[in-house]
Formats: structure tokens, sequence, C-alpha cells
């Protein structure tokens, strides 16, 4: 695909997430090399978040519900805190990233930790394009990103820990739409957490992988996968993954 | 499902319905008609309905239907600049800052100056989320119809907010 073969329809459907991963990342590299399009985007987004405001409804919490017996907001990872393993540094656990071979639990969940990963080394290093949707616009962003995963998501807040939500971003993999909220402290240090579909069913252990000083710790939960990223220690890392978990399951969810 | 629980569901979905029918329709009695015919079909075609797909997605589907039926019978549907002439009060409420306050009536004025269908397609996949599958069935349409009409719309309100006059650049 060369620069001419970007069209509007095509910007407009990668804008949409209607396109294939591998679409989305040969769009993504030409709206990269072509400054008039990038401006096209920003705007396009920027207007779709405008009409959200206006005609979405944004005093109504709940998305568009997409199937039965779907959980409501602010509880999609309960059942999880309640039978949660920490299996830190067990066989398994570790050096997993970039396992090839046959498919298996193991390897699917450290699919996701490579994906969400990757995805934390790419935008971490941005300012300006760090996300798409600012903390700001949290409400929005939320209902975006459930909206196209089809599954009610939001992302937890982590001010006691000295980080604040930045803001998310829609993104792709081989499942299909897949979101990424950032965080970031003080010393401008910076953590993603990262959700999307997952091939495996069962739900997961807690595992962690390692690569390169940043740490993902990562589970499979009904079908979707999550993975927090970041540089901190891995004390640190876990601290604030049990401190999650303790406040979400409190009854005040 | 029991008819108190058929009225209930569509009772929750009315709210939605109503500033959907709004922003579409850009005619306060207007959209009034078109939410209570689309809730008169649903309770004549309930059974119909697909019990594990999205109650909402299938209502807006019949919203949209019911829109396209009004306006073959009349063409020159009048146009007001916000849904229901209270838009910056309502923002203000909600916290919104004067200069995304006005930016975001000029991005409602440029909505409300597109044509009715491209309104259709704009408020189905910018802000109900629908794929282009879906927003394709609920407008009756191809899918390659809903992607030029799709990008002539966002290009378009684009182009308008860009114009002299307009705030956008002192915004963004």
């Amino acid at each position: 695909m060369s620069e001419k073969d970007l069209s509007d329809e095509l910007l407009n459907a990668y804008l949409d997430g209607e396109l294939s991963p591998a679409e989305a990342a040969d769009v993504a590299r030409l709206i990269a090399a072509c400054p008039d399009k990038s401006a096209r985007l920003i705007t396009y987004r920027r207007i779709d978040q405008g009409l959200s405001v206006l005609y979405g409804g944004a005093s109504e919490p709940a998305p568009r519900p997409v199937a039965a017996g779907r959980t409501r907001p602010g509880r999609w990872w309960l059942p999880l805190a309640a039978c949660l393993l920490l299996a830190i540094g067990a066989a398994g656990g570790w050096g997993l990233r970039g396992l090839d071979g046959p498919g298996g639990e193991e390897q699917a969940e450290a699919r996701i930790a490579t994906l969400a990963t990757d995805a934390h080394t790419v935008f971490v290093r941005e300012n300006r394009h760090a996300v798409e949707v600012t903390a700001e616009e949290d409400e929005h962003l939320f209902r975006w990103l459930s909206n196209r995963l089809e599954r009610d998501i939001f992302a937890p807040p982590l001010t006691d820990y000295g980080f604040a939500l930045v803001g998310g971003r829609m993104l792709a993999n081989e499942t299909g739409p897949a979101a990424q909220f950032m965080y970031e402290n003080a010393e401008e240090m910076r953590l993603t957490l990262y959700v999307s579909r997952s091939t495996e069913i069962e739900q997961t252990a807690f595992q962690v992988t390692e690569h390169d000083g940043v740490r993902a710790f990562y589970w499979v939960h009904e079908g979707f996968g999550y993975a927090l990223v970041g540089p901190l220690a891995r004390a640190e890392m876990l601290a604030i993954a049990q401190r999650v978990y303790d406040d979400l399951e409190g009854p005040a969810g | 499902m029991a008819l108190g629980q058929r009225n209930a569901a569509l009772a929750a979905e009315l709210p939605a319905l109503r500033r959907h029918a709004r922003a579409l329709a850009r005619d306060p009695s207007l959209a009034e008609d078109l939410v209570q015919d689309t809730m008169a079909r649903a309770m004549e075609r309930w059974h119909q309905r697909r019990p594990d797909g999205s109650l909402r997605a299938w209502l807006f589907t019949i919203l949209h239907r019911t829109f396209l039926n009004h306006r073959r019978r009349e063409i020159n549907a009048p146009v007001s600049l916000t849904p229901d002439g209270t838009l910056p009060e309502r923002l203000a409420q909600q916290g919104v800052t004067a200069e995304t306050r006005l930016w975001l009536t000029q991005l409602d004025r440029a909505f409300g100056e597109l044509p009715p269908e491209q309104r259709q397609v704009l408020m189905l996949v910018a802000v109900e989320g629908f794929s282009y599958a879906e927003a394709a069935e609920a407008m009756a349409i191809p899918v390659g119809t809903v992607m030029s009409r799709l990008s002539r719309a966002r290009e378009r309100v684009r182009a308008a907010l860009e114009e002299p006059g307009s705030v956008i650049r002192q915004v963004t």
C-alpha cells in the first residue's frame, strides 16, 4: 500500500476500527508519514468526541448494551479478584515473551503480555500524542472503548500510588480492537493498562513477564486479556495491583 | 418475556431514543413523532427481535428506518440550530468551559447543516459505536454507501469548522 492508496474512506475505516490488524498497521504507517492526513485524523477524532458530548447522552452511564448478561460498569473484574492468585516468578511466569510453539494457555497469556508491552513501549515515549482521548473526557473514553470492545471497561483510579490517568486510546490486534489506558506519576513514569479479547476462554491466575526493565502483570478472564505494564520494581507493581484488587473487591465496587 | 417486562425494557431506552431522534431530526416535534412510531413498531414486532441481541441497537435500527420513511414524505423538514434549543445551558451545567462550549455550538451547527443521511451515519457510527455493517443494516444501504457517506460527512463538518470565522484554531 502506498500513500496514494490512502483514500478518505480508508482513513475513516481506520478511525472507526473497521480494518484488519494488518491493514490498520499499513494505514497507520502511511498516516504517520503524511502530516495532512494525521491532522485530518486528529480533527475527525475531535469531531467524533464533540458529537458524543453533544448527542451521546453523557449523563447516561450505561454504554450501548451489546449482549444479554453483560456485566455493569465498574464490576468487570470483581470475580477475578475473588480468586486471585499471584504467581510471581513461578515457573512459566517468566521469559514467555516471544515464545513460539504449539498453542496453549501460557502462550495465549504471553501473547497478551507481548502486545501490551509493545504498545506500552511505543506510546509511553509520546508526549503530545500519548493518548487519543485525555482523562478530561474519561466518561466518553470509557464509553467509547466499552462500545468498541463490546465489554464494559474503565481505568481504575491509581491516585493513591501517585499515578493519575492521562487518558486512553484504541489499538488493534489479531482479535480486533484493544484498549490502552495510560497513567503517569510526578516523575513522569508511566503505567499502561491494556485490554483486548483473548483467544483463551479460561480464567487464569495473575502472571508476570519482564522485558528490558518493563514488567507486564497479566491475566485472562471471561474471554478478555488484561495487562498492567510499567517500569516499576516488582514489589511496587505488585503493591499497586493488590491495592487495585482490594479496592474493587469492596462493596463500593 | 411478559408484557410488563417488555414495556419496562422499552421505557428504559426512551431517553436514549429521544436524544438520538432530536439530533437526527433537528426538530422537537418530528423527533417525538419518530420516537412514538419507533415504540409502536417495536411493540408490534417484539417477537421478531433477536433475544440475545442489543435492544438499543434494534430500536435505533427501527428509528432510522422510520426516519427514512418520514423523509420520503417530508423532504424539506425544518432545521433548527440545536436539537432542543437548550444546548449552551445544558453544556454549562455539565461543566464544559466557555471556549469548548463555543466550539461545540459551531460543531452542532455544522452537523445540523449536513444532509439527513449524513447525520444518520455519523450518529450511528461516531456516537453510538455501530460497526459499518450494523449501520448499513440500520439504514438499509450497502456498506460501501455507509463508507462514502461517512467520509463525506466528516470532511464536510471539518471544512465547516475550519472556515474563516470559526474558532477551531483558537482551541486546538
